[in-house]
């Protein structure tokens, strides 16, 4: 996709901007994720700049692996669902904007950039929203096979939806 | 397992885990805590094989048309072009499979291409054109003398050696010095010998150029095609892995973040929507003269009872129009009943261009899957092929290699003088010579010359060889198309029976005939695409096959005139096989060479060695420069 040089939708650009922005401000206080989270938006914008989606997931990932390990370091759980909103849509949104460069090129893209954008904003709001109900209703209970019958869950869920 | 086995598994463990959770008690009465461990380190351990999986097995991605240009064509030179690339600092040692490095191929092609040029030009016998390449007194200019003269490994500064950067190595540099100084001897445009020969493209792109052979122009198979966009197979890996890392850390939080990408996933697989779109297109005009712009309007609707959140299309351009404004490709979200317009402009060339079925992706709202179909919508645009525009004049009274009225060989009927023979019973009375009788007393019967009007067919070359074309440009065999039927049209406006087909000879041959429907049925058959395509066809039979093919379908008094760009040895061959089996054959050949660059240069040498060779063998060659119109070609072949 890298015949076509057309210039990156800028909805998408700014959509990507903002999202690294945040998570960096979110870990402004923990110097070590921060550190991680800015190489990640360096990979991120090295991506967009040369159109590798491989760029971008390594980039989406080392801000996502940022806010996790801020997560371990003792943050609530809520906290930890919300910072990893912004990580994810930033990958989504660069990945859209290079498909979209690379498939349309130049025009009229900001309508199905503003419905992506929307339905994937929504859809990761949604997730969080029942993980975190998920953990307010049970909370407490520091059982591995409690935390074993999860991970399966999980496993079972990925597997379901991936085939 | 099937999807629902593993969705039940998944809906138990996650029931129990939020029970143990909310009852800690009861974990401890029910196993023992070593249970527990073993089932996370097997789970997790299927997760980390699982996240592999999910990254290694991508989809390979469809190949979306670029509908803009024409599809990319050789260009003549290329060859060279790849030879000269090929005189790398590796190639100075490296041996090829058959024994020779690139830079003994490129000295062997040049050396060849000089001996003739030299030949030709200055009447030097091969044996003294070679001692003069070798002394390096052909040429005033050095660097083009020391290609031949000095040897393959002329020295390199040590900078070249330096992992960066390509440098310009002298071996390369003398080689486009020969052939600029080869290029003055002939005349016609000269390249310039330092500007380096650009790497010859042609590779087929992701989404981007795509080469006339092999590489298709338009995807065809089954459609509607879904693929995945490695989104789905990201997420699997991420949040199996986030899981992973979360029971090892002992944190329930982290892998509660999956649950963000299960939602993304969710949403894609519970909300992908079909593919219902319908298209509409239209012209501005739908027969333009050639060089003119069309405008095209094309509407896509959803025609289906849910929004479409991510439509792109790509609308079917024809493979032989380029598009000079707007673009044929559109994305946006289209609302049940809704439709989006999207104009572009188009130049029209020659012929008869069918759109191709339009490609519409749909793809669903995160992203995750894009389901790719094609969209009828059939309109067609004619260019071109109309009536000849040059007045018809006699064609050359006498016996000769092309085309038109001639004294035939046989003897007959008719006015002038042939021959005299012996009586045979049943010759007319009036034929007898008396004078003959009064003067020996046989009976001898007078022979006249008996006209006849030759049939001449037109054959176009369309074998892969020919598909050449400048860059950006029309290949040779529509050119060729073009030609053949303004040259067809003119003599069968003489009363010329004239039948048309190609080389290698295809289902699209016209027999010999004339008349106004025949003319019609020549110009269905070239403006189209069927019997000279806009792509190169794939099949290439050897040389000795396709005269063969030829010889059977042309009967023996059947005039040829070959239509090619003598751009590889194999039209010259077709040619003088076809010369050497009687069909006295003329050539028209449209010149797709660029001389602009060394390589160009080289290709446009290549070809005037061919015409030379054809003029040489007695075969009239008529060369054509495509720009400068067909009117010209037709004149000069009819005298």
């Amino acid at each position: 996709m890298s015949s076509t040089e057309a210039e990156l939708p800028r909805f998408s650009l700014g959509v990507t901007a903002v999202s690294v922005l945040l998570v960096a401000g979110l870990l402004v206080t923990a110097p070590g994720p921060l550190g991680v989270a800015l190489l990640g938006g360096a990979l991120l914008a090295v991506g967009l700049l040369w159109r590798r989606e491989g760029a971008l997931a390594l980039g989406a990932g080392a801000l996502f692996t940022a806010v996790v390990l801020a997560g371990i370091d003792g943050r609530s759980t809520a906290w930890l669902l919300a910072a990893s909103v912004p990580a994810l849509l930033a990958w989504t949104s660069s990945r859209h904007a290079v498909g979209l460069a690379g498939q349309i090129g130049a025009g009229a893209t900001l309508r199905v950039e503003l419905v992506r954008t929307v339905s994937t904003l929504t859809a990761l709001v949604a997730g969080g929203a029942v993980g975190y109900l998920l953990q307010r209703t049970v909370t407490g209970g520091e059982s591995p096979l409690a935390l074993a019958l999860l991970l399966v869950a999980v496993v079972a869920f990925t597997v379901a939806l991936w085939r | 397992m099937t999807d629902r086995r593993v969705v039940a598994v998944g809906l138990f463990a996650a029931g129990g885990g939020a029970l143990l959770i909310a009852v800690p008690g009861l974990a401890g009465a029910a196993v023992p805590a070593i249970a527990a461990v073993v089932l996370t380190l097997g789970v997790g351990l299927v997760a980390v094989g699982l996240a592999v999986r999910a990254l290694v097995a991508d989809e390979e991605p469809l190949d979306l048309p670029a509908p803009e240009r024409r599809p990319t064509y050789r260009r003549a030179g290329a060859n060279v072009a790849a030879l000269l690339d090929d005189v790398g600092l590796a190639g100075r040692r490296k041996l090829d499979e058959d024994g020779e490095t690139g830079r003994e191929r490129l000295r062997a092609a040049l050396q060849d291409l000089a001996v003739d040029v030299l030949g030709r030009t200055e009447g030097w016998a091969p044996e003294t054109a070679a001692e003069r390449l070798a002394d390096g007194t052909w040429t005033d200019d050095a660097e083009a003398a020391a290609f031949f003269a000095a040897g393959f490994r002329p020295p390199v500064s040590r900078l070249a050696y330096l992992p960066w950067g390509r440098p310009d190595l002298p071996f390369a540099r003398r080689g486009r010095h020969v052939v600029a100084a080869l290029a003055e001897r002939v005349g016609g445009p000269v390249p310039d010998p330092d500007e380096r020969v650009a790497e010859p493209t042609g590779a087929t792109g992701a989404n981007g150029e795509q080469t006339a052979t092999g590489g298709e122009y338009w995807p065809s198979g089954e459609f509607p095609q879904t693929r995945s966009t490695g989104l789905t197979a990201a997420i699997t890996a991420g949040a199996l892995a986030v899981s992973a890392v979360g029971v090892g850390f002992g944190e329930p939080a982290v892998v509660l973040t999956a649950a963000l990408g299960i939602a993304l996933v969710g949403v894609a697989r519970v909300w992908s929507p079909e593919p219902t779109v319908s298209l509409t297109r239209s012209l501005s005009t739908e027969r333009p003269a050639p060089g003119d712009e069309v405008t095209v309007t094309v509407t896509v609707r959803n025609t289906g009872d849910r929004t479409l959140p991510d439509i792109r299309l790509f609308d079917g351009v024809p493979a032989g129009l380029t598009v000079v404004g707007g673009s044929p490709r559109v994305t946006t979200a289209l609302r049940p009943g809704k439709a989006i317009t999207v104009e572009y402009t188009v130049e029209a060339v020659d012929g008869r261009h069918t759109f191709e079925p339009g490609v519409v992706v749909v793809g669903d709202p995160v992203g995750a899957t894009e389901t790719v179909t094609t969209v009828e919508g059939p309109t067609t645009l004619s260019c071109g092929f109309g009536r000849p525009t040059t007045a018809t004049e006699p064609p050359r009274p006498q016996v000769s290699v092309n085309p038109g009225r001639q004294l035939g060989t046989e003897s007959g009927s008719g006015v002038e003088f042939d021959a005299l023979r012996e009586y045979r019973t049943g010759d007319p009375p009036a034929r007898i010579d008396w004078h003959h009788r009064a003067k020996t007393g046989d009976l001898a019967t007078v022979e006249f010359r008996e006209p006849r009007l030759s049939k001449v067919a037109v054959l176009v070359d369309t074998r892969p060889a020919a598909y050449v074309a400048t860059p950006g440009g029309v290949p040779a065999p529509r050119h060729g198309a073009v030609a053949a039927f303004t040259l067809a049209s003119g003599l069968l406006a003489e009363g010329v029976p004239v039948g048309v087909g190609t080389v290698p000879p295809g289902e699209e041959w016209t027999a010999v005939g004339t008349g106004p429907a025949h003319r019609a049925r020549l110009r269905e058959r070239l403006a189209g695409e069927d019997a000279v395509p806009w792509l190169s066809p794939t099949a290439d039979p050897p040389v000795p096959e396709v005269v063969a093919a030829l010889t059977a379908r042309l009967s023996s008094d059947v005039q040829v005139l070959f239509v090619s760009p003598l751009c590889d040895d194999g039209s010259v061959a077709i040619a003088r096989r076809l010369d050497a089996a009687g069909h006295s054959v003329t050539v028209v050949s449209p010149d797709c060479t660029d001389g602009g660059n060394v390589a160009g240069a080289y290709g446009r040498l290549d070809r005037w060695r061919r015409l030379s060779t054809l003029r040489g063998a007695g075969v009239p060659v008529t060369d054509w420069d495509p720009a400068d119109g067909i009117e010209g070609v037709v004149r000069r072949v009819q005298h």
